[in-house]
């Protein structure tokens, strides 16, 4: 399988590098690769698939320097997130309005 | 004559019989349940996770036609209590582990039933049970992954399989 690699820099800023899946062709357990980077550029994490895309049985690995990946119970315990990403429009659509009138009409009320 | 409306009886039997397997299709009686053994908080976490349509055919079967595992609080909280009833996991000597709820949610086209326990000191194995869905339709199947304590061990809950037993080797 590829090697989807996010590099964040000192910076701040992110790169992402697409590694072809031929890269295990002749050490299929094990790869190494060298990251040449410009000069000011300082390396300070690395993700391995960040998006999860790849088909990886084992996620808590994936993290230079490493990071603890919480359980289903752990995450379900702490608080729930903020905001409307990921939000369900078909529940949404069920959702009672406060008042019924929209805002168009008491414009022109 | 005849014949012929027997042969129209025979083929609408089938076409009754095809539409039928297809509308169960969408049905998998299938689920699967993680024990995982944190090694952060010592607990022992059993996360159970349904697919929504088995959950929502089963509660019209379990309590009435009214269930609505969907919209109705109500229905996903005795949904899981079910389920808590029916999961039991016992330490060698038999003894069982007392199980707390820890709480249940809709996800996606998954419902999820959470329990936790501390985990005892030592513990040479675990005996489990798990009925749940399983009274209800002979063929739902019930995996469970027992994750955390060395290489991951599968138990597959089908047929008339009532216990299923895990040792855990110490180093």
């Amino acid at each position: 399988m590829p090697i989807i690699l996010q590099l964040t820099f000192e910076d701040g800023s992110t790169d992402s590098m697409y590694i072809p899946a031929e890269i295990w062709r002749r050490t299929p357990n094990a790869v190494s690769k060298l990251i040449v980077t410009q000069k000011d550029q300082v390396l300070a994490s690395v993700t391995v698939d960040p998006r999860w895309e790849t088909a990886d049985v084992n996620i808590e690995n994936n993290h230079y320097p490493r990071r603890i990946i919480p359980s289903r119970i752990e995450a379900y315990k702490s608080k729930p997130r903020s905001g409307k990403v990921n939000r369900d429009i078909m529940q949404d659509i069920k959702t009672e309005l406060k008042s019924d009138e929209s805002k168009d009409d008491a414009d022109e009320s | 004559m005849f014949k012929r409306k027997n042969i129209i009886t025979l083929l609408s039997l089938l076409i009754v019989c095809v539409g039928t397997n297809i509308a169960s299709a969408h049905q998998l009686k299938q689920a699967i349940s993680t024990v995982l053994f944190n090694p952060r908080t010592s607990n022992i976490e059993v996360m159970h996770r349904f697919e929504i349509h088995d959950a929502e055919h089963a509660v019209k079967q379990i309590f009435d036609g009214s269930a609505d595992i969907i919209g109705s609080q109500d229905t996903q909280a005795s949904f899981a209590q079910y389920v808590v009833e029916r999961f039991a996991m016992f330490k060698a000597d038999k003894t069982e582990l007392s199980l707390k709820m820890v709480g249940f949610e809709r996800s996606g086209k998954h419902f999820w039933v959470y329990q936790e326990t501390p985990a005892p000191d030592f513990l040479a194995g675990l005996y489990i049970q798990h009925n749940a869905l399983r009274d209800i339709w002979q063929s739902q199947t019930n995996t469970i992954n027992v994750e955390g304590k060395g290489d991951i061990k599968t138990l597959t809950f089908s047929d008339n399989i009532e216990m299923l037993e895990v040792t855990f080797k110490h180093h």
